[in-house]
């Protein structure tokens, strides 16, 4: 489980994360909803320490992972794997390489173990056919794709993305999103999802939480949230109808 | 008249501004507190290790690859520019049979050390500073920090050892190609024979000038690529911040090749004629 804790996040004298306190609990899904630029992505990168934090706590399988010792904290941080919004592949390297990347830079497998995981990974992302390509040639969803099993083949217990489905046209969207699902149930991953695409919270989610003015303010389960009149469909999902009525469309 | 007086404080903040590009005390303090911090990175990253062999070698040969043919283009010329002067003046007062010890000693004192670590910069300093600035765009970096692999490991320490290898080495093989091409010229232009310029070229050259430039190299190397790389570590939004980063990079590491050069250089000079007595 992920404890975080009155997590408190400022740049440049602007604070993001005020204050903000979600529990992620062992094999659930849960999809964090919020506006662009509200500070979904800064929540991950908070947790995982890629930016630095004020204040607040963050256990990760009881272990506070912000004050423990660099060895400590990088040992249960290796517990989660994220996928990027751009998804952070190194251009350098071809596909084949950059899903072999962690396993080869931290000697985890011998070279012949190596390839048959890459092999099995790429075929869990449908990728197989494009191991020799570098990430340049790739499109939008395959390079998500391919960060998606460079993420999971160290076998994190947890696994971040972060908006998956931003820039994506519907049906790729909807083959990241299949994806997604299907790495969770073969995994039994826990997963949480970041991002704005109401569609994406209908498919995946199993408990989502809203995040506005730097915390969360509602934490439904999937069939609540989703129901008209409830906290969540309130202040995130009719927004769009709402802003289109008060235009007068 | 008082209008178009400048101060020696004024030239301070506009020579300021150059290296830092803003004239905003903010921007220069964050310039400096990232190049401070990838410094102490570097040697924290150095002492933890394990030391990224591979990678460094990799970086190595990349960095030969891409700067030799401008090291040798710019050695040609170097030497041809040097040879000139020293033949034309020396022709115009009956002692140019003296050029090719002037020309040697000219490249080996000052000349190829210092263009060789000018074309370095320009040409491999930048090209860290952009690598690592769209890196950094890209989120590669973050990725790598995701996968619990050290950046300034993987990416500051093998890029820094490289330079401060290579450049001593393309400092070397400036001599050679400058020398060459000076004599070349030599002949082409008056006939001089090869045995006439070689025996005066390194007749007031001794070992130690050679020695004190391929130090000098060492120290601009080491310089210039940790400088290079900092700015590309630098915060890094979008494509103008990188375009101020790289020129940044650019100004800072001509400033710095300058001052190494010249500091060091009156080192060397003191230190040998403190030990001549």
């Amino acid at each position: 489980m992920i404890q975080i804790r009155d997590l408190t996040v400022a740049f440049s004298g602007r604070t993001v994360l005020d204050h903000l306190s979600l529990d992620v609990y062992e094999g659930k899904t849960l999809v964090v909803l919020g506006r662009s630029g509200i500070g979904k992505s800064v929540l991950l990168k908070a947790v995982l320490g890629l930016l630095p934090v004020q204040a607040g706590s963050v256990e990760i399988d009881g272990v506070e992972v912000l004050k423990a010792s660099v060895s400590v904290a990088r040992e249960y941080r290796g517990r989660v794997g994220m996928l990027l919004q751009n998804g952070g592949l190194f251009d350098s390297m071809s596909v084949f390489d950059n899903i072999a990347f962690p396993l080869r830079y931290h000697k985890l497998a011998p070279e012949a173990e190596i390839r048959g995981r890459v092999e099995h990974y790429a075929e869990l992302v449908d990728l197989k056919d494009a191991l020799a390509v570098f990430p340049q040639d790739l499109s939008g969803g395959m390079r998500r794709r391919a960060a998606l099993a460079r993420a999971i083949i160290q076998n994190p217990k947890y696994l971040f993305y972060d908006e998956p489905s931003t820039g994506l046209d519907p049906s790729t969207s909807a083959l990241v999103e299949i994806l997604i699902r299907r790495v969770k149930e073969e995994l039994g991953i826990t997963t949480l999802i970041v991002t704005h695409d109401v569609d994406m919270v209908m498919f995946l989610g199993e408990d989502v939480a809203l995040l506005s003015e730097g915390h969360i303010t509602a934490r439904q389960d999937l069939k609540t949230a989703m129901t008209p009149g409830s906290e969540i469909w309130d202040q995130f999902i009719s927004q769009r109808e709402k802003a289109h009525r008060e235009h007068g469309f | 008249m008082s209008s178009s007086t400048v101060s020696w404080g004024d030239f301070l903040d506009k020579l300021r501004t150059e290296i830092y590009l803003g004239g905003m005390a903010s921007e220069w303090k964050a310039v400096r507190s990232t190049l401070i911090r990838t410094w102490g990175d570097f040697f924290r990253a150095l002492a933890v290790g394990p030391f990224p062999w591979r990678e460094t070698g990799r970086q190595f040969v990349r960095v030969i690859n891409d700067g030799w043919v401008t090291v040798v283009a710019g050695s040609v010329v170097q030497g041809i520019f040097v040879m000139w002067l020293a033949g034309y003046y020396g022709k115009m007062f009956g002692a140019y049979i003296w050029v090719g010890s002037v020309t040697a000693y000219a490249v080996f004192r000052e000349f190829a050390v210092l263009m060789t670590s000018v074309l370095f910069a320009g040409r491999i300093g930048t090209a860290f500073t952009v690598e690592i600035g769209s890196m950094q765009m890209s989120e590669q970096i973050a990725a790598m920090s995701l996968m619990n692999v050290d950046p300034q490991l993987y990416l500051t320490v093998p890029r820094v050892v490289a330079s401060l290898v290579a450049l001593p080495i393309f400092t070397a093989f400036s001599f050679g190609v400058a020398i060459l091409s000076s004599w070349l010229l030599m002949a082409f232009f008056w006939d001089m024979s090869a045995q006439i310029f070689f025996q005066n070229a390194f007749m007031f050259t001794p070992a130690t000038l050679l020695t004190n430039s391929l130090i000098r190299a060492f120290v601009i190397g080491f310089t210039v690529a940790l400088n290079a790389v900092a700015l590309g570590f630098h915060r890094c939004a979008g494509a103008e911040d990188l375009g101020r980063s790289t020129t940044k990079s650019i100004v800072l590491n001509l400033f710095s090749v300058l001052l190494i050069d010249l500091l060091l250089g009156i080192l060397f000079t003191t230190l040998s004629s403190g030990l001549r007595g």
